[in-house]
C-alpha cells in the first residue's frame, strides 16, 4: 500500500501539467505565427498550382509546324501549302459570298498515309489565339470530313476561311481529330498572307478540287 | 389589472435583458415572416429583356431585333406551302476565342402554339422549339456558325401551321452558357446554363402579303 500524492501546491508559479503559463507577448507571437504559418502554406500551394500545367496544356495537341510549299507530316496524313490568297467576295457555285472581313483562300494537297482519313478540322489561328473554323457559307467537302483520302493518292484544292480585318500572325491548322485533339497531331503553317488584298471586291473564283497523284 | 400590469413588467424586463444576438435572430424571423405573408419568398418572375437590347450570353452577345411571319423565303422553303414563317432577326457576335458551331443553342423558341415539329428540352428542363433553319442576312447562305469578332445579323425560321392563331408577339430564350471547369475531364469549357436563359418578347411583324407579292 503505497501513500496518497500530496496535493499541489497553491502557492506555486508553475502548476503542475506540461503546460507553462506565458504571458501575453509570447501568446501575440504564437497566435501571429500560426496565422503567418497557415499564409505561408496557403502561398506556396497557390504557387505551386500556378506553375503546374492543367489539363488543356498538358494534353495540348502536337502542332507540327512548317511553311509554304512544305510537306508536313501529321500522322496520319500530310499537307502542303501549295497558295495562298486573300479577297473582300469570293464565288463559290455561282453564289457570290461578301465579307465584312478578308477572305484567305489556301490551296492545299493532302495525302492520307497508311490508311483512309477525313480531314474534319481546318481553322486559321490568329496571333490572338483565336481560331476560324472553315467557312459554312460555301461547300467545303475537302475540310468537313464528307471527303475520304485515300492512302498515297494526293487530292488538292481550295480551302475557305473568313477572318477579321485586325487578325495578324495567322497560321493554318488541319487535322482528322474532329471536336478532341486531345494530344493529336496538327498541322500549324504559317501563312503569306498579303493583308491589303481585301480591298479588292473582284470575287473571286474558288478552285475546284482534283485528285494529283 | 395588475396582473396584467406585472406580465407586462416581465416581459419588458425580460427584452430589456436580451443580449444583441438574440435580438438579431428574433428580428431576423419577423423580417423573414413579414416578407413570406407578403409573397417574398416566392420565385421572381422572369423579366424578359426589351428588343434591340444586347444580351451577354457567355461565349455570344445577342441582340434581337425584331420578328416577321411571312410566306416562303428561299433558301428557306416550307413543308406545306399553305404554312407561314415565323422568322425572328438577331444580331449575334461570338465573344469566345474560336468559331462557335450549333447556332440552335443561341436563340430558342418558346412553345408557341401551331409550331411544326416536336419540342426539345435544354438541360435545365424548359421546352423549346429547335429551328427550321438559320440564315445569314449578308448573303442570304443558310450557316450555323459564326467566327469570333465578327457580328453578323442572322435570320432563325420556325414554321408555322397554316390554321394556327396568328401570333402577335413570339418569346424567345437567350442561351447563357458559363466558362468553367468540367468536371469529368478538368477542362475549362462553356458550360451549359440554360436555367440562366434570358427571356425576350419580340413583337411579329405580319408581312405575309409581301412575301406573297414578291
Amino acid at each position: 500500500m503505497t501513500a496518497p500524492a500530496p496535493p499541489p501546491d497553491p502557492t506555486s508559479a508553475r502548476p503542475a501539467g506540461r503546460h507553462r503559463n506565458i504571458g501575453p507577448l509570447q501568446r501575440f507571437l504564437a497566435r501571429t505565427g500560426s496565422v503567418l504559418l497557415v499564409i505561408a502554406a496557403l502561398g506556396v500551394g497557390d504557387f505551386l498550382l500556378r506553375i503546374t500545367p492543367d489539363v488543356d496544356e498538358r494534353q495540348r495537341p502536337f502542332l507540327e509546324q512548317g511553311e509554304q510549299g512544305q510537306v508536313i507530316d501529321a500522322r496520319e496524313f500530310s499537307a502542303t501549302l501549295l497558295k495562298a490568297r486573300t479577297a473582300g467576295v469570293v464565288k463559290a457555285a455561282n453564289f457570290v459570298h461578301p465579307t465584312q472581313g478578308v477572305w484567305v483562300i489556301l490551296r492545299m494537297r493532302f495525302v492520307a498515309q497508311k490508311e483512309p482519313v477525313q480531314i474534319d478540322y481546318a481553322a486559321v489561328v490568329d496571333e490572338r489565339g483565336r481560331s476560324f473554323y472553315a467557312s459554312d457559307r460555301l461547300k467545303q467537302p475537302l475540310v468537313d470530313g464528307s471527303r475520304s483520302l485515300q492512302p498515297g493518292i494526293g487530292v488538292e484544292g481550295e480551302v475557305a476561311f473568313e477572318v477579321p480585318r485586325d487578325a495578324t500572325g495567322l497560321t493554318a491548322q488541319f487535322s482528322n481529330a474532329g471536336t478532341n485533339r486531345t494530344m493529336q497531331a496538327v498541322t500549324d503553317i504559317t501563312l503569306p498572307v498579303d493583308e491589303s488584298v481585301w480591298l479588292n471586291r473582284e470575287p473571286v473564283t474558288i478552285e475546284p478540287m482534283e485528285v494529283k497523284p | 389589472m395588475a396582473q396584467g400590469a406585472g406580465f407586462g413588467r416581465k416581459a419588458a424586463g425580460f427584452l430589456s435583458n436580451l443580449p444583441m444576438h438574440r435580438w438579431i435572430l428574433i428580428i431576423t424571423v419577423v423580417a423573414l415572416g413579414l416578407s413570406s405573408a407578403f409573397g417574398g419568398l416566392r420565385t421572381a418572375p422572369e423579366r424578359p429583356a426589351a428588343v434591340d437590347t444586347p444580351i451577354d450570353g457567355g461565349p455570344w452577345k445577342v441582340t434581337i431585333t425584331g420578328a416577321r411571319l411571312v410566306g416562303e423565303l428561299p433558301p428557306m422553303y416550307l413543308s406545306d406551302k399553305k404554312n407561314y414563317w415565323i422568322v425572328v432577326l438577331a444580331t449575334i457576335e461570338i465573344t469566345a476565342d474560336q468559331t462557335w458551331r450549333y447556332l440552335t443553342q443561341t436563340v430558342q423558341l418558346a412553345p408557341t402554339k401551331g409550331v411544326k415539329g416536336n419540342l426539345s428540352e435544354t438541360m435545365a428542363g424548359a421546352a423549346y422549339h429547335p429551328n427550321s433553319g438559320i440564315v445569314l442576312l449578308r448573303d442570304v447562305t443558310v450557316v450555323d456558325q459564326l467566327n469570333p469578332g465578327m457580328p453578323e445579323k442572322l435570320a432563325f425560321f420556325w414554321e408555322l401551321e397554316a390554321n394556327a392563331p396568328i401570333p402577335s408577339e413570339v418569346k424567345v430564350y437567350i442561351g447563357v452558357r458559363k466558362y468553367r471547369m468540367d468536371n469529368l475531364t478538368s477542362k475549362m469549357e462553356w458550360m451549359d446554363h440554360s436555367e440562366l436563359n434570358k427571356p425576350v418578347v419580340v413583337p411579329v411583324v405580319d408581312r405575309r402579303a409581301e412575301s406573297a407579292s414578291s
